[in-house]
């Protein structure tokens, strides 16, 4: 800290020196210092003092000083606010004079973020960003109506205000000292103090604690220079109106010199003694939109299984409309044993105002089972009300009631029981049952099948399956071409079979299809057999752990899928936030597009893809030549 | 359908003796898991043009075969030298 604070003040001392080699003699009583841009200049309370300068300028600003009692305010260009101009009246003695103050060291790690991290090297998107805007750390050249600032010397226990006139769309951060008393400091004003005795007090126009003027207000949190962090909890307003936060200064060897810190806009506060320097610049809310910001997909996915509910979210790569091609939407999916309820896309424009900066430009909804309106289950998904069903292993088929035997019978397991299904359903509607799964429903839901079980013309004859049987609409409507009724299966093409007779048992037709049609399972039968058992694996004790299993495996089977190979930007990281409600930006650390690194990619991928294949080949075909003892010794 | 009903028979009989087992469900910090590790994938399917990926994935599943395949042998060989009586151990 005193290393920093040694530091800073040697900063100070070539601009002061070139300042006073420029200042003309001083008159008896008046002295005028001209000293050249940056506009932060430190200027040691006892030199100010014996010069008795009234007056400063700063660049090609002019400034004028008041000075009430012990104290001074210089004040650059604009008005300074009246609140923080009276607060500059109160002094308790020692002189102090200083302008604009900027930290050396925060200005130029400022300066060195938004500028290089901007415009080269790691790709940031800052947003928005144009002449009049200055990332946070920069320095404009002007500073409309901002109050300059005053560094505090070590043992000081003068008293001075620095307030910012935060109009337009930056300001500073700005400290005000006061005695620390009663006054100044009460209990129970949100005041805090750290164990070197400072009293902190943050102050908007109009309000004489913790203000807010028009424009968003923001949270302050300093963190004391020494003995960790103290809280300060103070307002800051910035499109109009003033802030003034006041630091009541006793008077130390440590740190004085503390600069305020903003962190971020809506973040947080934190001194340190780092340089005598008390104003450090805010970055605040923007003015209108650009006209063609940077924008994102963000496709979500709800998933759902009885009373659990995920989402799936899945963020494109950046892009901007004026590009000649968009990243797709991307591809979200439920984990396994959920199913998809809902889909949506999403377009963020963070850089939009609220509601223009999240609009949903697609979606699909499940369609629920209208039977279910005005019933507990409206629009739920089947896997909410049968967990069994999420894994996909429901599926809908059609029942004849009652028939062998008293057993109910799959249509699609005996397509010959239900063929006139269609026209047998009205005379008798409780004949047939729609099932899903285990589970009955309307038997609207089985119109689709309406021919999938009729005799097919010669014409379908042999390219029809039983894993892509003909359907209707989901209303029972036959789309058009639907086949007609059944002919003679010994006319057509060659593919019907051959005429059933007295020896068809030796032919070898029939005898394949009897032995198939007994050996060979379907797959609609093997599921339900399956179904048949009601079986839920994964809520059983042997398998709920294959399960937990598999939830937190699998998705680590997907590392390198759905990746678009022309993303070049890779992964994005956000940035913190710092405006009020807007997300202020992301980085591409992984980014392989300008020419030098696509090309370093272009070489790399290949080669240690090489080297990863052929080292995985040979550990494994070490580790089986081992098992069977191929790589034991050749003896001498 | 013979092979149908034989299946619908044992699966029957599985349905019988896991519902024997009490039912659970799966807790929901497994979900949490999930999702935290689905993002975890997500992100670092952004290294796709510094790391290559498929080719670490296809090679690890190679390796967790070979892995496999290895103790399906060495059990194999331990079950065998229990009949042979004697020789030694075959891990």
């Amino acid at each position: 800290m005193h290393s920093r604070l040694v530091a800073s003040r040697l900063l100070a001392v070539p601009v002061l020196a070139a300042g006073l080699l420029l200042a003309g003699p001083a008159a008896p009583g008046v002295a005028t210092v001209t000293l050249p841009p940056p506009s932060v200049v430190t200027i040691p309370g006892s030199a100010l003092g014996s010069m008795g300068a009234t007056s400063a300028t700063i660049g090609s600003a002019a400034a004028t000083a008041s000075s009430t009692g012990a104290g001074m305010t210089v004040t650059m260009g604009g008005t300074a606010a009246a609140g923080g101009v009276a607060g500059a009246a109160r002094s308790a003695g020692g002189v102090a004079a200083a302008v604009v103050g900027a930290g050396a060291l925060g200005w130029g790690l400022g300066r060195f973020i938004g500028t290089n991290l901007c415009n080269s090297g790691v790709e940031i998107v800052c947003w928005p960003r144009d002449a009049t805007h200055a990332v946070n750390g920069d320095a404009p050249a002007t500073q409309p109506g901002v109050t300059s600032t005053q560094s505090l010397a070590v043992n000081e226990t003068a008293t001075t205000n620095f307030t910012i006139a935060a109009s337009g769309r930056a300001g500073w951060v700005s400290v005000t000292r006061l005695p620390n008393d009663a006054t100044n400091c009460p209990a129970g004003t949100g005041v805090s103090s750290d164990r070197t005795g400072r009293c902190w007090r943050f102050q908007g126009s109009g309000d004489a604690w913790q203000s807010t003027a028009s424009g968003y207000a923001k949270l302050l949190q300093a963190s004391g220079a020494y003995g960790g962090m103290v809280t300060y909890r103070g307002v800051l307003t910035t499109t109009t109106g003033t802030w003034t936060i006041l630091r009541n200064q006793k008077g130390t060897d440590y740190g004085d010199g503390s600069w305020l810190t903003v962190l971020g806009i809506a973040d947080r506060v934190t001194t340190s003694s780092a340089v005598d320097s008390w104003q450090h610049k805010v970055y605040l809310e923007s003015g209108p939109a650009p006209a063609d910001p940077p924008r994102t997909w963000l496709s979500r996915g709800q998933c759902v299984k009885g009373a659990t509910v995920s989402w799936a979210e899945q963020s494109s790569a950046v892009f901007y409309e004026s590009q000649p091609s968009w990243p797709k939407y991307p591809d979200v999916s439920c984990p396994s044993g959920l199913a998809l309820k809902r889909l949506e896309v999403r377009k963020l424009t963070p850089a939009l105002a609220v509601p223009g900066n999240d609009v949903v430009v697609w979606e699909w909804d499940y369609p629920a089972d209208p039977a279910d309106a005005g019933t507990p289950d409206a629009g739920k998904h089947p896997a909410e009300k049968w967990t069994e069903c999420a894994a996909g292993t429901c599926v809908l088929r059609l029942w004849k009631l009652g028939t062998v035997a008293a057993e109910d019978l799959d249509c699609f397991d005996v397509p010959s029981a239900c063929r006139d299904w269609w026209s047998e359903r009205a005379a008798s509607p409780a004949t047939y049952q729609c099932r899903y799964g285990t589970h009955v429903v309307a038997l609207t839901e089985c119109y689709l099948y309406r021919p999938t079980f009729e005799t097919a013309t010669a014409a379908e004859q042999g390219t029809r399956t039983e894993d892509d049987p003909a359907h209707a609409n989901p209303d029972g409507t036959l789309p058009a071409g639907e086949p007609g009724t059944a002919t003679d299966p010994g006319a057509g093409d060659g593919t019907c079979p051959p005429k059933v007779g007295f020896l068809s048992f030796l032919n070898p037709f029939w005898l394949f299809e009897t032995l198939k049609c007994a050996l060979v399972p379907s797959r609609a039968g093997l599921e339900a057999g399956w179904a048949s058992s009601a079986v839920d694996w994964c809520t059983t004790a042997p398998g709920v752990l294959m399960c937990a299993v598999d939830e937190l495996l699998s998705p680590w089977a997907e590392v390198g899928q759905g990746v678009d190979e022309a993303d070049c930007l890779g992964g994005s990281v956000p940035l913190p936030d710092i405006r009020p409600d807007r997300p202020d930006g992301e980085m591409h650390p992984w980014q392989a597009c300008n020419e030098a690194a696509a090309t370093i990619s272009g070489f790399w991928i290949p080669l240690s893809s090489g080297a990863v294949y052929l080292s995985s080949f040979l550990l494994g075909a070490r580790m089986l030549a081992r098992t069977i003892g191929a790589d034991d010794a050749v003896p001498a | 359908m013979i092979v149908e009903w034989i299946w619908g028979v044992l699966a029957g009989v599985f349905g019988w003796l896991l519902s024997l087992f009490p039912t659970t469900t799966l807790p929901a910090w497994v979900f949490t898991v999930h999702t935290f590790t689905v993002d975890a994938v997500s992100y670092i399917n952004g290294w796709h043009m510094w790391v290559p990926l498929d080719a670490v994935r296809v090679g690890f599943l190679f390796l967790m075969s070979c892995s496999a395949l290895v103790l399906l042998v060495r059990g194999f060989r331990i079950a065998l030298s229990l009949f042979t009586g004697g020789g030694g151990s075959a891990a």
